[in-house]
């Protein structure tokens, strides 16, 4: 298992080396001359030789990068233009924000999608079976922001049970932060969850095809032994592969969700920044998320070689 | 029992393989329900768009401010907008904004996704350096990468398909390449070989052709994607640019009339929900048809 997780681990390097080279390489695609573009039209001379001068661009290219790497490796992202502070700062404060709302909206898609994934497996071909799978195709197709606006509509204007954004930290009332999370929460989960419970459906399908549940039942085990030991935990692979998605998903949409509610995240922060121009933030948050994508990858192949020996012992 | 009399036997008869007639793929799909139900969602949506200019009871841009913000009444099927727009015939004319876009980027992804699929999957010494450089780009989250992306090019409609682009195409690759991977090693690739064929020839004749199912079934769920993605480029600001309508900048434009104004932002959404929808239908049926072990996989 060790030497697996190291092997993983060295895997991983190269692709963190591109993922925080796109990152850099966005500045080179800002069209004409990026300090003029950024600081907008009414930017006077002196303006655009601070952006220049702040953003490294009257330095060489090759400059560039390795100014960018070397802070990279002081956990410095550089100065956000307009915030007038550390943009890695600026996401380390909000990233407790909106992993709490992506962990809550983790949890429903986990929750729902393998329940009505196993349900739907396990009554085959009945009504329950095809009205779970044609809701969770819908699911698929609901664009999740809009959903958050109907949600509003519908459950804070209309009926008021809910207000209609903000965010209330659960350190400081819980109460409070399952009012203001539940909506986008639900937003967010309804297209991924759709997506595992499909994956659990035809993944717990073809498992109960095979000869050693036929075998389980034969031997008069209990049906939720069948169920719960024999069936669902070999599963446990492709649904994981669809969870590693998920949560790429889910934390790419509470980019969105988050200004939908406005919800002072890590989401609202990149978009206030793609709205204002603010490059450096655009660019550290893009790479903060890009970095953990692959974190969260490397731990979904270590939990397959936990889940399944076969893996383990592969190589 | 000879040999005569089993054959003669109905049961056996029935069992024993045929050359096959027509083309029995298509009329599978043709008779798969639920992909009919989204190719017939799919042609009244397209259909309806490209008759914008019959059907659109007013112009997608003029203002009438006698109306501002009026609710779906049996002048204006959809209501009116801030502007007193006409909701339904922005829809209408917002749908050719929308679709093309998922059509250009379905195109140009799968062009360069095969391209770089079949570099990565063919020539092997290519293989490492491409496919991880695919990796990196598919390490963001598709929507977010597409953002950051639309936001340092800026907003025009190019710049949305070239970044939702560069978004999907990695994923067109990496399945392409499989597929490469697979069909590379069959005996007929060596018999080609043998027989003189070079590399453009055997790709072209026998490697893509082999590789399809999947890439069509893919096709589909780019075009799905892109619709969404289109409409959330679009909601945070760094879509197709106002005032040409567009499903997402509709919704968008709706958003600070939620309260009173509802309508501004259901019914387009609405009708990027139906499209999809649509859309997925036939991607399931592909699926089900052209390559029944594909699993549910990319985004």
């Amino acid at each position: 298992m060790a030497s697996l997780i190291i092997r993983r681990l060295a895997s991983a390097l190269p692709v963190l080396l591109l993922v925080s080279l796109i990152s850099f390489v966005l500045i080179w695609l800002v069209p004409g001359d990026a300090a003029a573009e950024l600081a907008g039209p009414s930017a006077s001379p002196e303006e655009l030789a601070h952006i220049r001068t702040d953003l490294g661009l009257d330095q060489p290219v090759w400059i560039q990068a390795l100014h960018w790497y070397r802070n990279l490796l002081h956990g410095d992202l550089g100065q956000s233009l307009l915030l007038g502070r550390s943009v890695a700062a600026a996401i380390l404060e909000r990233l407790p924000v909106t992993l709490s709302l992506t962990g809550f909206a983790l949890v429903i898609t986990l929750l729902f999608g393998i329940g009505s994934g196993t349900i739907a497996a396990l009554k085959r071909n009945s009504w329950i079976d095809q009205a779970v799978m044609m809701t969770a195709l819908v699911g698929l197709s609901l664009p999740d922001f809009w959903l958050g606006l109907v949600a509003i509509y519908v459950f804070s204007v209309a009926l008021g049970w809910f207000p209609t954004g903000g965010f209330v930290a659960f350190g400081d009332s819980p109460v409070g932060w399952l009012q203001t999370t539940t909506l986008p929460a639900i937003a967010l989960a309804l297209t991924q969850t759709g997506l595992l419970a499909r994956m659990t459906r035809s993944s717990l399908l073809e498992v109960l095809s095979q000869d050693y549940i036929r075998t389980a039942w034969a031997k008069g085990l209990p049906g939720r032994i069948v169920i719960l030991k024999h069936a669902l935990l070999n599963i446990a692979v492709p649904v994981l592969t669809v969870l590693g998605i998920s949560i790429g998903i889910l934390f790419s949409g509470a980019v969105v969700i988050e200004s939908v509610f406005a919800i002072p995240g890590v989401g609202r922060l990149i978009i206030d920044a793609v709205l204002r121009r603010d490059l450096p933030v655009i660019q550290g948050g893009i790479l903060i998320i890009g970095v953990f994508m692959v974190t969260v990858n490397i731990a979904v192949d270590l939990l397959y070689a936990a889940f399944d020996p076969r893996v383990r012992h592969e190589h | 029992m000879s040999t005569e009399d089993i054959l003669a036997d109905p049961a056996v008869d029935a069992a024993r393989p045929r050359p096959t007639q027509g083309y029995p793929r298509l009329r599978r799909l043709l008779r798969h329900r639920l992909f009919m139900t989204g190719a017939i969602i799919l042609v009244i949506v397209l259909l309806a768009t490209l008759a914008a200019d019959l059907i659109a009871p007013y112009s997608p841009l003029k203002n009438d401010f006698r109306y501002r913000l009026g609710a779906p009444n049996a002048v204006h099927l959809m209501g009116t907008d801030n502007f007193g727009r006409d909701v339904l015939s922005r829809v209408l004319y917002g749908g050719r904004t929308s679709l093309a876009i998922g059509l250009m980027v379905v195109l140009a992804s799968t062009f360069f996704g095969t391209l770089i699929g079949v570099a990565g999957g063919y020539f092997s010494r290519l293989d490492n350096p491409v496919m991880r450089l695919m990796d990196a780009l598919m390490a963001f989250p598709g929507v977010l990468l597409a953002i950051a992306l639309a936001a340092v090019l800026g907003p025009s409609v190019l710049d949305v398909v070239i970044a939702l682009t560069v978004t999907y195409a990695p994923r067109t690759a990496r399945i392409v390449r499989a597929a490469v991977l697979v069909v590379r090693r069959m005996e007929y690739i060596d018999a080609a070989r043998v027989a003189g064929a070079g590399h453009l020839r055997i790709i072209w004749r026998h490697v893509l052709p082999n590789s399809l199912g999947p890439l069509i079934v893919q096709m589909t769920f780019i075009f799905a994607v892109s619709i969404l993605a289109e409409a959330v480029l679009s909601f945070v600001g760094v879509g197709p640019p106002p005032p040409t309508p567009s499903w997402g900048n509709i919704i968008a434009d709706g958003r600070s009339y939620i309260p009173s104004a509802p309508w501004i932002s259901l019914f387009p959404g609405l009708v990027i929900a139906i499209t999809v929808l649509g859309v997925n239908l036939m991607g399931d049926g592909l699926r089900d048809v052209l390559d029944p072990r594909l699993k549910l996989e990319g985004r």
